[in-house]
């Protein structure tokens, strides 16, 4: 039986480079690898015109190539007879294909030197497998890539993050549910900074030391997998990342050889050792960039094209609410706050702010900067000052001091990302929620407050 | 001077991934996974072709014996392309089993340093085998990067 072309989508996730075999005008062959062949439609493929320049010569001339693609899973080869089509270098199709290169040539340090030139698409005229190829029986026809355990498991994460009470406890019903249900086991939510430039790390599961210290992680916005994602607020799933990055790294080293153009260290990748897999969800409302949600995975087929369109329905749902929570009204109940208790027995710690940057230290060890930081020192300084221990929202929003913008200040979000740092930091001192739009400091043992123009 | 340069015959001996092209006299493409290059030397190779997927590449070579050979070392995606015309096309005798394994088997290593487990690379059927004899009169670096698909050797 011939397989519809979207019956071979992990023949199109590139952990086994493709061949193309095309013939010039005068008849001589011509035979290149591909890294990639990308699916378009059902009668459709593309493939990213960088460097072969004899197949697109060729094909100008003589339209007619066979492809050959393999699967992973069942190493079974199939034939594609093709006929060029035409070659795009704007529009959805380019800009897919030319995110997943910058993406890679951002890692390998070659960031806006190795670019897609065109994105040549094929009609696919047949599909033959190439019998003979295997021992043993073919591989049972594949069925659907989507199962109704995963959408089963959408309808769930979609509902607990209706029901969750404020940010914190969306993302972490996102995080855990994501795993537990969907099978996803690492993921993590970044969010950008008051910059704009930058992404930051304020929930992750699944990467056990690695995640807790990750927590507060920066990612430059047009960096990395997730940067590349979150600049272009495009979907980005790579697979056998190893794969693409020894790739890059091919053509890096031919860059260097040829002395063109001065190249950047490679960035090293943030998140699962080892990892195999990526997808970076933009979280994006009207064309506002308001987070990234990231997952891993050691296995090279984790995210297929199924996995990614849903996730994306879920990606939309949480910027609503994080958008939404950017902006929302506290609704706290009035009360003067509370005095501070007598602090409980514990270490005494030193805090440090440092002026220049909003900066604070703890013990000696980086803790948080920038927007957190200020509000983290007013807090400090309310509690040793005048014994306060319960803070609103509200008054925090409205204090100019720390300079967050009018709207969309994101201050809920800040918020998460101080108490977790806290939580692997310096667990004696703890962000409480008390009820909506209010929190309370709680303290165990003493602090030592210092203030410093820079380091 | 020879194509065919002594660090050549080493690289094309691999072990490398093969693919190789034909066309049917109609300018039709035609692909193929290749199994093993040798170099018996001046600017001829040997190449060796699984025979159940050789057929059309044998029948192509009948009636259009130009052909092209693409060898990469699938760690570094250091590639080369050959282009010559075949001279001879056979079935190979038992003899070349031995060497055949042996190259197999160094190629399954190499696969195993990119994430390929053997456990699929053992299904595939590996005899008989379809000989070809190539004189290479042209040879190319297909490496990705800058001056991928330029000429070696003088090739035009």
């Amino acid at each position: 039986m011939t397989p519809s072309l979207p019956a071979l989508a992990r023949c199109f996730q590139g952990l086994i480079p493709a061949a193309i075999a095309t013939c010039a005008a005068d008849g001589t062959p011509n035979i290149t690898f591909i890294s990639q062949v990308h699916y378009v439609d059902p009668t459709h493929v593309a493939l990213s015109h960088q460097f072969f320049n004899k197949t697109k010569r060729n094909v100008a001339q003589n339209p007619h190539a066979c492809v050959e693609v393999m699967d992973p899973l069942t190493f079974e080869a199939w034939k594609l007879r093709v006929r060029f089509s035409r070659s795009e270098s704007a529009g959805p199709l380019f800009e897919a294909m030319d995110l997943r290169i910058q993406a890679i040539a951002s890692v390998t340090g070659m960031g806006g030197v190795f670019k897609l030139i065109g994105a040549d698409v094929y009609e696919v005229l047949s599909i033959e497998r190439v019998d003979g190829f295997l021992a043993g029986a073919p591989a049972p026809a594949e069925g659907p890539e989507f199962s109704l355990r995963q959408i089963l498991g959408v309808q769930i994460v979609s509902q607990q993050i209706n029901r969750a009470r404020d940010l914190d406890e969306t993302l972490e019903v996102l995080l855990a549910t994501l795993d537990q249900v969907c099978g996803f086991g690492q993921a993590m939510m970044l969010l950008p900074d008051e910059s704009g430039r930058r992404l930051v790390a304020i929930a992750s599961r699944g990467y056990g030391e690695e995640g807790l210290r990750g927590i507060g992680a920066e990612v430059a916005v047009g960096e990395g997998f997730i940067g590349a994602a979150a600049e272009q607020r495009q979907v980005l799933r790579i697979s056998n990342v190893e794969g693409q990055l020894r790739y890059g790294r091919a053509v890096r080293q031919r860059m260097e050889a040829t002395g063109e153009k001065a190249l950047r260290p490679e960035i090293p990748l943030p998140g699962l050792p080892g990892v195999q897999s990526q997808l970076a969800l933009p979280l994006v409302v009207q064309d506002r960039l308001v987070g990234v949600l990231a997952l891993e995975s050691r296995d090279p087929l984790a995210f297929g094209t199924w996995d990614e369109a849903l996730l994306q329905i879920l990606a939309n749902q949480i910027a609503v609410v994080v958008d939404h929570n950017a902006t929302r009204d506290d609704e706290e109940a009035a009360g003067s706050p509370a005095p501070a208790p007598a602090p409980a027995p514990g270490a005494r710690h030193a805090f440090t702010f440092f002026r220049n940057d909003d900066c604070v230290f703890v013990d000696g060890e980086y803790l948080i900067r920038n927007v957190p930081g200020k509000i983290f020192w007013k807090l400090l300084t309310a509690f040793q000052r005048d014994g306060r221990t319960e803070f609103s929202n509200r008054e925090l929003r409205l204090d100019p001091s720390l300079g967050l913008p009018p709207v969309k200040n994101n201050l809920e979000s800040r918020l998460i990302l101080l108490r977790r740092r806290l939580e692997q930091q310096c667990p004696d001192v703890r962000l409480v929620p008390v009820r909506r739009g209010r929190f309370a400091l709680e303290v165990t043992g003493s602090l030592e407050l210092v203030e410093r123009d820079s380091a | 001077m020879p194509l065919i340069t002594p660090e050549l015959a080493r690289f094309l001996e691999g072990p490398n991934s093969i693919i190789v092209a034909t066309q049917d006299g109609q300018r039709m493409p035609e692909c193929a996974r290749g199994l093993l290059l040798r170099c018996p030397g001046g600017d001829d190779v040997t190449l060796w072709l699984p025979a159940a997927v050789a057929a059309r590449t044998a029948a192509n070579l009948a009636v259009e014996p130009r052909i092209a050979v693409a060898a990469e070392l699938p760690s570094a995606h250091v590639t080369r392309q050959l282009k010559g015309i075949a001279t001879r096309v056979l079935t190979a005798p038992d003899q070349r089993r031995a060497l055949l394994d042996e190259g197999w088997e160094a190629f399954v290593q190499q696969c195993g340093t990119v994430g390929l487990p053997r456990r699929l690379l053992d299904r595939v059927v590996r005899w008989p085998v379809t000989e070809i004899h190539i004189r290479v009169n042209a040879v190319f670096d297909q490496t990705p990067g800058p001056g991928a698909g330029e000429p070696l050797g003088g090739a035009a």
